[in-house]
């Protein structure tokens, strides 16, 4: 697609979607929103990047090594978390009985672990439908990019 | 630490599995021995579970520290730690066969995929024997759910999505049913650990009983479209028979099973006992069983494929489990909850010493196999074995779990089953008998042009489980002593 | 409950009279009609039995989810409630959720990969 108007008018917004997506991740805990929604958001805006340049300025973008990376990043970020829980005398994914310090109701640093699990879970969601979208949509070489 | 153990072993097959796509991009190398490792850790974890139990009973871990009501529980009696046994005992065998097995049935580019993907069906399995949550259930039941697809379609061949497709839907619509059960069960009690649901069910039994049937009944029709049982198991026969082989051999092995005694959990520890005067639930799965004992039995023996025969023979012995289930109250549920072990190592045995012949000769039709034998005699021998565990002669592992549900069946003053139980294994015996003479007795057509020598590395789990079978056979007091402990509920 | 001796009997007289005198294609097509009437009635009945959507009294709404409401802030330290229920009380059902996620992926790049 290769249109001056949707170019113009997406490079701006991509910036302002990406921020709103951090806000929803990193709020999660303070307003409605959270991982999976943020993490959506971010992804959207890859995917309008995507969709209105061409898939493989995308995935220049965001290759498949980073977006490989942060899936499991994510979900190995989400355990670890949980085992400090185990390491601090508790259980697995445990907040206030292992000592978290809950913070201030109401700061953006409060909440214990779930401001990280948020975190986490934003990363995961956002490189996974990102990976979904450039897999199916065949922008990157199906056969996946092992080069 | 002992007791942070169960969900480290969930934590730790989790965590290979993220990181095997990681090391597929910088140390390919290294994807196989964090497989192995991690479950070889599983296996002896699960060993040190059960004797943990034996020294302190069962125990509760709460995650996150929240006590039920509030957070996840896992509850690990024996029913659990058996469970976990048999998975990662099978399915560290069926890894290690199919290092090599892998390379030639799938493209090595999706090697360590199908490892992830494996390492989540095991995490997954785990999970859903452990948890004693209803919502967590389901979580775990919709990972393996795809896993388990993934699994088959990782073979290049259009069969298999075929098959694969036509699991993806069944299954999902089994986790449909699930879930909507779960919905109506939280609705009406407000909670979702086991224990507090069993303590609220029979109060609200008397406010919304059709609630508590229809879920019954969504749960029984959800976990039995994934076990297969009867007329639910129309996806089984082509999934199963596509895969590849230890992809066959853990889906027969494990996964169905693995349902069935999530509703062995479900039927037993949840649900009041009033709800099996209410609706005859029990008897409606006897009455399945009895079915697909009979039906399965009959489709195999008009198979010509090995492995579809297999895939037919896994709808017979999931019957088995499930009469077990229907015929609660005397030995019978210890014969049906023996009977996993037992088929676990039996079929899936079965199944890697038929991707053994299709790997060294590339024959799939049962006519092809006369003299096969003579070329192959410790497969041939290990599915000898097999193949007797399946009909329940003696010295089998397979007799001692068709002796208890017969026993069972007697126990309740219900004869006709023990019928049906002798006659489904005189039909085993009609369709297995003639493969194994044929191979051993029978004169070549034709000889088999190509041969490849079959790997040590491959040949090794397959007689490990063949001795398994006998030695569970001549000795199944250990085992026997689990499982009358696993059903004390 | 005494009209359902008569639905039975109904029943069993539609499906003599499919056997008797329809061709087989349009019996099978008739037998599922019956089939998902059955199911549908069932759930119709159940659907009404359903405790009232919305209403204080539901068994829903009990202990645990006034625990929840009540006690969120100070044993969590998060105002949005929802987010305290999926990343602390029930924190290992997301780790769940993300591995869905996860395993979707995995199955989706290994079928990609192969075919």
């Amino acid at each position: 697609m290769d249109d001056l108007v949707i170019r113009s008018v997406s490079r701006l917004v991509v910036p302002f979607i990406q921020l709103y997506g951090l806000y929803v991740i990193f709020y999660g805990h303070l307003s409605p929103g959270g991982g999976f929604a943020g993490g959506a958001i971010v992804a959207s805006s890859m995917i309008l990047y995507g969709l209105s340049f061409n898939l493989e300025a995308g995935s220049r973008k965001l290759g498949h090594d980073v977006s490989s990376f942060m899936e499991s990043g994510g979900a190995i970020w989400y355990l670890i978390i949980g085992l400090l829980g185990i390491l601090f005398g508790s259980n697995f994914l445990a907040n206030r009985y292992a000592g978290v310090s809950l913070g201030t109701p109401g700061q953006l640093f409060s909440g214990g672990i779930i401001f990280f699990l948020s975190l986490g879970i934003g990363v995961k969601v956002a490189s996974t439908m990102i990976t979904l979208f450039y897999s199916l949509s065949g922008g990157e070489d199906s056969s996946g990019s092992n080069n | 630490m002992s007791l942070h153990l169960p969900v480290l072993i969930v934590v730790l097959l989790l965590a290979a599995s993220y990181t095997v796509p990681l090391l597929d991009r910088y140390r390919r190398g290294l994807t196989l021995p964090v497989t192995i490792l991690s479950l070889i850790t599983a296996f002896i974890s699960s060993l040190y579970l059960l004797y943990l139990i034996g020294v302190q009973g069962p125990f509760v871990y709460h995650l996150g520290g929240w006590p039920p009501p509030w957070g996840i529980e896992l509850y690990i009696d024996y029913l659990a730690v058996y469970m976990l046994i048999v998975i990662s005992s099978i399915g560290l065998l069926v890894i290690i066969y199919g290092a090599k097995d892998l390379l030639h049935e799938i493209n090595e580019e999706v090697l360590s995929w199908y490892y992830t993907l494996y390492l989540l069906l095991m995490a997954s399995m785990i999970g859903i024997a452990l948890t004693n949550d209803l919502f967590n259930l389901f979580v775990f039941v919709e990972i393996s759910a795809i896993a388990s697809c993934g699994i088959i379609s990782a073979k290049a061949d259009r069969r298999c999505i075929e098959a694969s497709i036509k699991y993806l839907i069944l299954s999902a619509l089994g986790s449909g049913c699930i879930l909507l059960a779960v919905a109506m069960i939280y609705m009406i009690t407000g909670n979702l650990n086991f224990d507090y649901v069993a303590a609220a069910l029979p109060e609200a039994l008397k406010l919304y009983p059709y609630n508590i049937v229809i879920a019954l009944g969504l749960f029984v029709v959800g976990f039995g479209v994934k076990s297969a049982l009867f007329p639910l198991h129309v996806w089984l026969p082509d999934a199963h028979s596509s895969a590849p082989s230890p992809s066959s051999a853990v889906l027969s092995g494990l996964v169905i099973k693995i349902y069935a005694v999530a509703l062995v959990k479900l039927l037993f520890r949840v649900f009041p006992p009033q709800i099996f005067e209410a609706i005859p639930i029990l008897d409606v799965i006897l009455f399945l069983s009895v079915f697909a004992v009979m039906a399965g039995s009959i489709f195999a023996m008009v198979q010509d494929d090995l492995k579809r025969m297999l895939a037919y023979s896994s709808i017979a012995q999931i019957g088995y489990i499930f009469m077990g289930i229907g015929l609660f109250g005397g030995r019978a549920l210890t014969g049906g909850l023996l009977h996993i072990f037992n088929h676990a190592m039996m079929k899936s045995m079965l199944f890697l010493a038929a991707g053994l012949i299709i790997y060294a000769t590339g024959i799939r039709n049962l006519k092809d196999l006369k003299g096969i034998g003579v070329r192959m005699p410790w497969t041939m021998g290990a599915f000898a074995v097999g193949a007797f565990s399946m009909v329940g002669i003696p010295g089998t592992s397979g007799f001692i779990s068709k002796w208890f549900l017969a026993l069972g069946a007697l126990d309740l003053n219900r004869p006709f089953y023990v019928a049906i139980i002798l006659l489904s294994s005189l039909l085993n015996g009609i369709y297995y008998f003639p493969i194994i003479i044929d191979a051993f007795f029978g004169t070549k057509v034709d000889p088999v042009s190509e041969f490849r020598d079959v790997p040590a590395l491959m040949l090794i789990p397959v007689l490990i489980l063949a001795a398994g079978v006998i030695f569970f056979g001549f000795y199944p007091k250990p085992l026997l002593d689990l499982v009358n402990k696993a059903i004390s509920f | 409950m005494e009209a359902s001796p008569l639905v039975g009997v109904g029943i069993l007289l539609l499906i003599a009279y499919v056997f008797f005198y329809l061709p087989r294609s349009q019996i099978r097509h008739i037998l599922v009609i019956v089939i998902l009437f059955m199911i549908g009635y069932a759930l119709v009945v159940t659907v009404a039995e359903m405790p009232v959507f919305g209403s204080a009294n539901t068994p829903a709404y009990n202990y645990v989810a006034k625990r929840y409401l009540e006690g969120t802030v100070a044993e969590t330290g998060a105002i949005n409630v929802i987010s305290a229920i999926i990343l602390d009380y029930r924190a290992f059902d997301t780790l769940g959720e993300a591995t869905v996620l996860f395993v979707a992926i995995a199955a989706a790049i290994a079928n990609l990969k192969a075919h």
